[in-house]
């Protein structure tokens, strides 16, 4: 009753850090972006550009006004979804129209990958584990090195070369959107969704490995073994409960990963996501969408990584 | 040291890496060929005794350029985790032994960069900097930074409550000496593992760049640029992408297996916590 | 082998296989415990007290081996019982105190939670009528002498001391109201004020309950105050067993004597205290005594022949060579 108060009190504390964090990222981001640049104009023009069409353009884009003006009318622009118009990579575009159509994109092969790497792993954890020093648990943890061990985009093209244009079962390139269809989706996602669970699977079976097998040592797990409970609820209750602190810490880490790590990933699928977008913004110099990028995946991890952490605190019953 | 030496995978990592860091190091002047010398009578030639890796659309013997783009990937990743470490250390060391306001804004600032996508920022960064290896390095060094700092904050912060840091202290020694004497000694292993799994996954990263254009420029080799030109034409020749992935791999099995090897020694001892 | 015991045990061993070695930690001991009867096993660390008590319990780990010649509870033969049967008895006819009540809760969840489930077993293999388990689990934490006991229930096992987890781990055992109870060193991770008052409860409760007790320990004195048999144990066997006012009065081993000595010496706050010197050696089987290189009354033949258990008086025995003479 109290207790629920002051996690509300301890949440909203962690929320404003966020946002801190989010507030000095699009500071990083925009300063950055025109300390490295500066001019738009001489990008989008070009270096032959007449004085006054840099004025003119100047004028046209807001560029004539101190920066931290700027800065603030961009940032104030991006709180209600408006992040200016595309100039290069899809010239006039609103740059919001641009991410909201590829995030889901993103974000769906983001949690596809997540779904496959947890399954994988929470199979091969928990046998691993019960079977450890055995056969099956060198294997998976051998198998396990190997998925960290190799590039994600070598991956890809390895799955490629076997699933799709060896055997034919998937697509090699495109991808259905979810909104057009679920099950295109899934279909046309499975590899580049699998191409980027590997190494987070091999992460997670390892964490999950080692949590398990700590854990089963532990003195509690003898006391529930002397009461004569069954080898399930002891598994369950006493053995991966504890566990899963660690377990779902991992996966919080590699969270930022699903959503970088698809860069490549999308490029090579061609997946419409906001990584290849970035890719493609930065080939064309389109730094206000590459800034608008980099902050949308900013905002995205700071928000997977908040409710990750509210979740670890749920299950922890020390921060209670 | 001895268990080190007595750790299976300890031992076979670090064969594995050294094994890689010779045939680096050494391969490159061993190789009859240069990476850039292009042979137009055997483009695309299969793997043979004379070219072990075959060759690519210009007729260069890939196994010479895998060998010097490993070493390119190598150096700019090497290099770019150590500067992490050097610098993420330093801030990481200050933050824990002074306290206060340095390390509250250390620590912020290290967050931050920690929440970007380690791709996303190397992009990033790479679109602010402009494209090209020195700049792969820096932006390898912005993504491990914050993970060094955390390690070295979080170690630090446990061994100064330790009794013998506490009486140095006391009995006069400086600050700095403190520091470099007593902390960094004993945290030394784990940062070494997160050393090499930094190169690891830096060279990935760095691969990842180059494989899109956005690293390292060709013709200079980098393991990234041979797999690009490896994708291009993968049906006819699909050994150049094969091959170079497998070096790739090997490199990455070798730090890795080293890394746990070493994590394995060490779990007893010290409990390194991230 | 009394009719009436409750349990038996013959030639119990347990030894720990380490890679290609074999380390007897316990070399053949054998007793019976009468119901309601409290039987405590002496010794110090490294002796096998603890490990005998895992082992009755089927506890021990995978890579220990556990041998007994027979083994029988309220007659019936356990020896040839899959652990699948065993576990029938665990927790409902057999249970145990734990040495450490601050690991023995599983973190994640509420006292009340662990009371709950021990409730259930019981009700389930013993067939009773339900009722609220939360009032027989506020009266039992009552009856171990915890004050607020609603507060203790919601309260997860890190917010609460470790006397106060030792009475609720006790809360549960007695709970399950077994018929044998194993006590490891019950007291020995808590302050004297505490212990006092823990074993005053055991006491309690077991004669409420009219269970059997094993209770382990190396204090001779809390031994002597709540057994009623005792045997003491060294390098893995039984050296003495007997009543226990008999054996603390008039130990006749020499092990027992030293032990007898050294504590009383403690008592006393002598100024040079009695000491035992030397420590249980590496384990040598059937090379002599195991007690000699640190024996006072060490003599020439027992570097070789090893003593049996030989009987000193009536329902008392010992296993010393000087009593062959």
């Amino acid at each position: 009753m109290g207790g629920t108060a002051l996690s509300l009190f301890r949440a909203s504390r962690r929320l404003g850090g966020v946002i801190l964090i989010a507030f000095l990222g699009a500071v990083l981001v925009f300063f950055v972006m025109r300390a490295g640049h500066g001019d738009p104009a001489l990008s989008a023009l070009g270096d032959q550009a007449t004085p006054e069409a840099i004025e003119a353009f100047h004028k046209h884009w807001g560029l004539d006004a101190p920066l931290p003006v700027q800065f603030w009318r961009w940032l104030s622009g991006a709180l209600i979804g408006d992040f200016g118009t595309s100039m290069t990579v899809a010239g006039g575009v609103p740059i919001a129209q641009l991410i909201a159509s590829r995030l889901p994109n993103t974000l769906f092969i983001g949690l596809y990958a997540l779904l496959i790497a947890v399954t994988i792993s929470l199979a091969a954890g928990t046998i691993a584990a019960l079977r450890h020093g055995r056969l099956i648990d060198t294997v998976a943890t051998s198998g396990a090195v190997l998925g960290i061990s190799m590039p994600d985009f070598w991956l890809s093209y390895v799955l490629i070369y076997l699933l799709a244009l060896g055997a034919g079962i998937f697509p090699s390139y495109g991808f259905v959107s979810p909104s057009i269809s679920l099950a295109g989706a899934i279909y046309s996602g499975f590899l580049p969704a699998v191409a980027v669970a590997a190494p987070m699977a091999a992460a997670f079976t390892r964490m999950l490995r080692t949590a398990l097998i700590e854990t089963l040592h532990r003195d509690h797990v003898r006391v529930a073994r002397s009461l004569g409970y069954s080898g399930a609820f002891i598994f369950v209750h006493y053995v991966f409960r504890n566990a899963l602190i660690p377990y779902v810490t991992v996966i919080g880490l590699q969270v930022r990963y699903l959503l970088g790590g698809t860069v490549v990933i999308e490029r090579i699928f061609g997946i419409p996501g906001i990584g290849a977008l970035m890719v493609d913004a930065a080939f064309a110099r389109d730094y206000t969408v590459v800034q608008a990028c980099a902050l949308t995946f900013l905002v995205c991890v700071l928000t997977v990584n908040y409710v990750v952490d509210l979740i670890c605190s749920a299950l922890n019953p020390r921060s209670a | 040291m001895r268990a080190f030496l007595a750790n299976k995978l300890a031992l076979v990592g670090s064969f594995i890496t050294s094994f890689v860091l010779l045939a680096v190091i050494i391969g490159p002047w061993l190789s009859p060929y240069s990476p850039t010398d292009a042979d137009f009578l055997a483009l695309l030639a299969p793997p043979s005794l004379a070219h072990p890796f075959g060759t690519d659309s210009f007729g260069r013997d890939v196994l010479t350029r895998v060998l010097y783009g490993a070493r390119v990937s190598l150096v700019v990743s090497a290099s770019g985790v150590l500067a992490a470490a050097l610098l993420g250390c330093s801030a990481g060391l200050v933050s824990a032994y002074f306290g206060g306001w340095s390390a509250s804004i250390l620590m912020r600032i290290s967050d931050l960069l920690f929440s970007f996508p380690s791709c996303v920022l190397a992009l990033f960064l790479v679109v602010v900097l402009g494209f090209g290896a020195t700049n792969i390095a820096a932006s390898i060094a912005l993504i491990y930074l914050p993970l060094f700092a955390r390690l070295a904050r979080n170690m630090a912060l446990v061994v100064k409550e330790e009794a013998w840091v506490q009486a140095a202290h006391l009995m006069g020694q400086s600050t700095f000496s403190i520091l470099g004497r007593e902390i960094l000694p004993n945290i030394a292993a784990p940062l070494f593992v997160q050393f090499a799994l930094g190169v690891a996954f830096g060279i990935v990263i760095e691969a990842g760049l180059s494989f899109i254009g956005l690293g390292v420029q060709p013709p200079n080799p980098s393991l990234g640029t041979i797999m690009a030109d490896g994708r291009e034409y993968f049906q006819r020749a699909p050994w150049v992408l094969t091959l170079s992935g497998v070096a790739i791999s090997i490199a990455l099995l070798g730090l890795n297996l080293l890394s746990d090897g070493i994590r394995d020694v060490m779990d007893p001892k010290l409990k390194a916590r991230l | 082998m009394t009719i009436s015991a409750l349990l038996d045990v013959a030639n119990l061993r347990t030894a720990f296989v380490v890679g290609n070695e074999r380390v007897a930690a316990v070399r053949g001991i054998s007793f019976s415990i009468d119901a309601g009867e409290i039987f405590g096993l002496i010794g110090e660390s490294g002796s096998g007290k603890t490990v005998t008590g895992l082992s009755l319990l089927r506890l021990m780990p995978p890579h220990a081996s556990v041998a007994v010649d027979a083994m029988s509870f309220r007659g019936k033969d356990l020896t040839s019982w899959s652990d699948e049967e065993f576990r029938t008895l665990q927790g409902v006819e057999l249970a145990m105190i734990f040495q450490d009540p601050v690991g023995s809760f599983n973190p994640a969840k509420s006292i009340s939670w662990h009371l709950k489930h021990a409730i259930l077993r019981r009700r389930a293999s013993k067939s009773e009528t339900d009722g609220d388990w939360r009032d027989e689990a506020e009266q039992i934490l009552c009856d171990v002498g915890i004050r607020l006991p609603r507060r203790v229930l919601g309260s997860y096992p890190h917010q609460l001391s470790g006397g106060m987890l030792q009475r609720a781990l006790i809360a549960m055992v007695i709970m399950l109201r077994p018929a044998l109870i194993i006590a490891d060193e019950p007291t020995t991770n808590l302050d004297n004020i505490v212990e006092r008052q823990i074993l005053d409860l055991i006491r309690a409760q077991q004669r409420k309950l009219g269970a059997a007790v094993l209770f382990i320990t190396h204090d001779l004195t809390i031994a002597a105050d709540i057994c009623d048999r005792i045997a003491v144990m060294y390098a893995g066997e039984f050296v003495e067993v007997g009543p226990a006012r008999e054996v603390l009065d008039n130990p006749r081993h020499p092990y027992a004597q030293e032990l007898l000595k050294t504590s009383t010496s403690l008592e006393r706050r002598d100024e040079y205290l009695h000491e035992l010197r030397g420590e249980p050696g590496a384990r040598r089987e059937d090379q002599g005594c195991a007690f000699a290189s640190r024996c006072p009354k060490v003599l020439p033949k027992c570097a070789s022949v090893r003593p049996r258990l030989i009987k000193v008086e009536a329902n008392h025995t010992s296993r010393c060579l000087l009593h062959e003479q």
